[in-house]
């Protein structure tokens, strides 16, 4: 696959390591460049001379830097040549420290591979009962705990809260720790900010406590929800479902999967990056969420076959998370990313906003907790009246929408339609990505 | 609206507005389901919810008319060429940017659509004197996003080749935009131009006639003469000053003709009288003896002067009789002097600069020669300047003369400066160097350049660096990236102030080379 400087940049675990990464992205400041069919490497001095090497199978890179980022400055710097020339790095012998690496990766992934394979232990099943039983009690009673509190948010009114410290939704968000309801208990944490933040917060956490309480409501009737909507309310609030089990018994999907947008989030510990898919056979969309821990990397997409960047195509089977209306997946099986080619398969989608309000409406019926949407539209033009973003369909519809910067998505349009993935969320789309002249180019998520 | 009454219920509370929640018409029939014993907040809460979803999922789309679409002429770069085009603009160099705005238009291209915000945003004052070039850049996407933000309307103006096109840009906007309107008018019709000028002359303010008088330079004439003279007289001190200047041009009109009776009034050059020994001795063998230059001017200023555009009061710290010396001397081009005392340019500057009244004599000379562009007296004028003091004046004088110098002569100039170890009498500042360099002067340039690089660990010059900054657009590209900058990161005291630059040099050069790869002409 050939590499892209945006692709490179994708990688950067934060924008930091991605200016200083251009930076070094100079023939100059590396000696010993080279490359083979398996690896890129290249020597950079810093206050030692460091050696930076890169698996071109999965893109994965190591330096000897003492850098805790991952990938480091020195790596993307190399990768950044690559993407900007690659014949800047000749063809060479791989050196000793670039095979000895590359044969302890492929040891361990042997290792892997024979971990994955032996039995699994036997589990204890009465006391892995008496854990859920016990589990389910602590997350009843902080459900309870939480819905009190919100009823007596609004018995006082929400207009005092922006006077109130965020520490109020902090501390109730631990309290939901402690009952070990996370989902909720991140969903409650993010509502610390919005009190007096801008002119519509009070609808907005309305509408969001709204959400929470009839998700409370609908957990005590647990065993009267259709399965897939269970499963849904019980995702809400914290419970997994394992790795293993959405491989094994998700629903599958092969398809073409066009990697619509990227977007990254932050809850102060971890972020996670939310990739939306779209099938280009099926029409169906798919998110896809990647974790980093301490500025660790989210990885490099090894289990994909490559990097997953807006703009590339994956051939792949998803297996989805059970749900009402499934839209989490992972990748269960791969086979190759390719650049998404606008001339063999044009920029998919709904084509006005009255068919995807319906096939909203029909998706809010099946699964009514569902808070964000996403969607392609082939043909829209952003507009700005009075300051604020629209959309506006091939019927003449228009929508409010939100971008990074608005006057620049103009700009590229000049009046004329490009194409989007959006996704909507509080009576808004939030831009993801567009697609002029046949790139789709990300236009949020970027790591500040 | 049920929503907005449900908003208000909650912001307010239910312990103050305790009834039932106002639920949309289709919802109250689901909210029907919940337990009667339910508390007002709790129904609340789940009505909220209810009200979220519903809302969701009933979205009805407003409807509105857009603008006609932008129909762009030129081809836009391609995205790698627009990436770099992205980094020269964040890297905010003036030069590098001009460079390469010249570049995508020599290349027949219009500026990137996604980078257009972004050169809007820099704003009228940074393309003053380049509107054209702008104009054909922003193709139609440029004016069509202008018209649509206030703050870029100023792309919209200005930019027309026709008077009636231009009009706006005449009498409205930033001075130097209106200086430049005007005088692109003055070229193409000189005499509709300057009526229209002293019809409104008047209404304007001192600053904005002084700057407008200015445009008059351009194909100034016999027939100009009258409004010039009349602005002797105007109420702004900086108006009679440009007139001034004007009349220099004007070698035959009236004010000229008494400019000169004044001057040569005052001012006599005289063979020496007597001597001594060894000054007649040497004259006797063939050497010549130095003609003195006599200078009688007034306890009093005669009226007249103060007529002819002469300022009599002087500023706080000047003599008046060397503020009007200087001004008598201003008045008349300073080859007249030549010819009237039949000497060479250089014998001239000699003899005022011997003179006690060097510095008004030279401030004299250096004020006519730079508004005349005459060469041959700036080149001498500059060091003359130099060495007499370094006052302000001087040094604003000095940077007249050195503007008024074609580039080939300012960039022989500035290597001469790089040569004497950054003096030479002159202040040289990095806006000195021409914005283009010729590639064989350039190679001279460039070896001085290496020469003071080479040194600057000894000389540690703040001026040189900002020189060595703007050489790295002005240069061409292959002698740009030929200059060897060392890697001086280990020497403490020059850490901070060098390796900076120098890493924004090798960045101009790299944008350069990338911009030469994909905007090939």
């Amino acid at each position: 696959m050939s590499l892209d400087q945006q692709q490179v940049l994708a990688l950067a675990p934060d924008a930091a390591s991605a200016a200083a990464g251009k930076k070094l992205a100079r023939p100059g400041v590396f000696e010993g460049l080279g490359q083979s069919a398996q690896a890129f490497w290249g020597q950079c001095q810093g206050s030692a001379l460091y050696q930076v090497q890169v698996d071109r199978s999965d893109l994965t890179g190591k330096c000897s830097c003492p850098s805790r980022k991952f990938p480091c400055k020195h790596v993307l710097g190399l990768l950044l040549i690559v993407a900007e020339n690659a014949d800047a790095l000749p063809s060479a012998e791989t050196p000793d420290f670039v095979l000895a690496w590359l044969e302890k990766r492929q040891g361990a992934a042997e290792k892997k591979a024979q971990k994955a394979e032996a039995p699994a232990a036997e589990v204890d099943l009465v006391a892995q009962a008496k854990r859920v039983a016990l589990r389910q009690q602590r997350v009843a009673e902080g459900l309870d705990a939480l819905e009190l509190w919100m009823a007596d948010l609004l018995r006082s009114g929400l207009a005092l809260l922006s006077q109130q410290s965020p520490k109020i939704w902090r501390d109730q968000a631990a309290r939901l720790v402690d009952a070990q309801a996370p989902a909720l208990a991140g969903r409650i944490g993010r509502l610390a900010e919005l009190p007096g933040s801008g002119r519509d917060w009070a609808g907005t956490l309305l509408a969001e406590l709204g959400r929470i309480g009839l998700l409370i409501a609908a957990s005590r009737r647990l065993d009267e929800l259709p399965e897939g909507l269970r499963a849904d309310v019980r995702h809400a609030i914290g419970w997994t479902t394992s790795t293993d089990e959405v491989l094994s018994e998700g629903e599958r999907l092969s398809d073409q999967w066009l990697v619509a947008s990227r977007q990254v989030e932050d809850d102060g510990r971890v972020r996670w990056r939310r990739f939306w898919l779209h099938g280009l056979a099926s029409g169906r969309s798919a998110l896809i969420l990647q974790f980093s821990v301490a500025g660790q990397s989210f990885g490099t997409g090894k289990e994909v076959g490559g990097a997953l960047l807006p703009g590339t195509l994956v051939d792949a089977e998803l297996a989805f998370f059970p749900s009402a209306f499934p839209q989490r997946a992972l990748f269960r099986e791969s086979r190759g990313v390719r650049l998404w080619d606008a001339a063999a398969d044009p920029f998919p989608g709904t084509s006005s906003f009255r068919a995807f309000f319906d096939d909203l409406a029909t998706a809010l019926a099946a699964q009514p907790f569902i808070s964000r949407m996403p969607a392609l539209f082939p043909a829209l033009v952003p507009t700005l009246v009075d300051g604020r973003l629209f959309l506006v369909d091939t019927e003449g519809a228009a929508v409010p929408a939100h971008a990074p910067e608005p006057w620049r998505l103009v700009a590229l349009a000049g009046g004329k339609p490009l194409g989007f993935a959006l996704e909507w969320q509080d009576l808004a789309f939030q831009c993801l990505s567009c697609c002029s002249d046949s790139l789709l180019e990300p236009l949020s998520g970027e790591e500040s | 609206m049920k929503a907005h009454a449900l908003l208000e219920q909650a912001l307010i509370g239910t312990a103050k507005e305790g009834a039932e929640p106002p639920l949309a018409p289709g919802l109250r029939e689901i909210a029907a389901a919940l337990p009667a014993s339910l508390d007002s907040s709790r129904k609340l809460l789940l009505g909220a919810g209810l009200d979220a979803i519903y809302s969701m999922a009933g979205y009805a789309p407003q409807r509105l008319e857009l603008p006609s679409p932008a129909e762009d002429l030129r081809p836009a770069p391609s995205r790698r060429a627009e990436t770099v085009l992205g980094e020269i603009l964040a890297l905010g160099q003036k030069g590098l940017l001009f460079a390469a705005l010249e570049r995508v238009d020599q290349a027949g291209m219009r500026w990137p659509a996604g980078l257009l915000p972004a050169l809007l945003d820099l704003g009228r004052k940074s393309f003053v004197g380049r509107r054209e070039l702008l104009a054909r850049v922003l193709d139609a996407r440029g004016p069509w996003l202008a018209v649509q933000k206030a703050e870029w309307n100023w792309a919209l103006t200005g930019v027309g080749e026709s008077a009636a096109e231009g009009e706006d840009a005449l009498w409205t906007g930033a001075i130097d935009e209106r200086v430049a309107a005007w005088t692109r008018w003055r070229e193409r019709e000189p005499a509709a131009a300057r009526a229209s000028l002293e019809a409104a002359f008047e209404k304007e303010k001192a600053e904005a006639r002084a700057a407008l008088l200015v445009a008059l330079r351009a194909g100034i004439g016999a027939d100009d003469g009258v409004f010039v003279e009349k602005c002797l007289r105007d109420r702004s001190q900086a108006v009679r000053e440009v007139a001034m200047e004007l009349l220099l041009h004007l070698p035959e009109s009236d004010a000229s003709r008494r400019a000169a009776e004044r001057v040569f009034a005052q001012l006599r050059l005289e063979e020496p009288s007597g001597g001594g020994l060894i000054s007649n001795l040497a004259a006797k063998l063939g050497g010549k003896r130095a003609s003195v230059l006599s200078v009688e001017l007034p306890d009093e200023a005669p009226k007249e002067w103060q007529e002819d555009g002469i300022a009599l009061k002087p500023p706080a710290g000047v003599g008046a009789k060397a503020f009007w010396l200087a001004q008598l001397v201003a008045a008349v081009p300073p080859r007249l002097f030549c010819r009237r005392w039949s000497l060479e340019p250089a014998e001239l500057v000699a003899v005022c600069a011997s003179h006690t009244w060097s510095e008004s004599l030279l401030l004299g000379l250096a004020r006519s020669a730079a508004a005349l562009a005459d060469v041959e007296l700036a080149i001498l004028l500059i060091p003359a300047l130099g060495n007499i003091c370094n006052n302000i004046a001087v040094v604003s004088h000095q940077a007249a003369l050195f503007g008024s110098l074609p580039p080939a002569e300012k960039l022989r100039q500035c290597t001469l400066w790089l040569e004497k170890g950054f003096s030479g009498g002159i202040e040289i500042r990095a806006e000195s160097l021409p914005a283009q360099i010729e590639s064989e002067a350039g190679r001279l340039f460039r070896d001085a350049l290496q020469r003071a690089v080479n040194a600057y660990p000894q000389k540690n010059d703040g001026t040189f660096l900002r020189f060595l900054l703007a050489a790295a657009t002005a240069l061409p590209l292959d002698l740009a990236a030929g200059l060897e900058l060392p890697d001086l990161s280990a020497i403490d005291r020059l850490r901070y102030a060098y390796q900076g630059p120098r890493e924004r040099y090798l960045e101009i050069v790299r944008l350069r080379q990338r911009l030469a790869q994909e905007l090939p002409l």
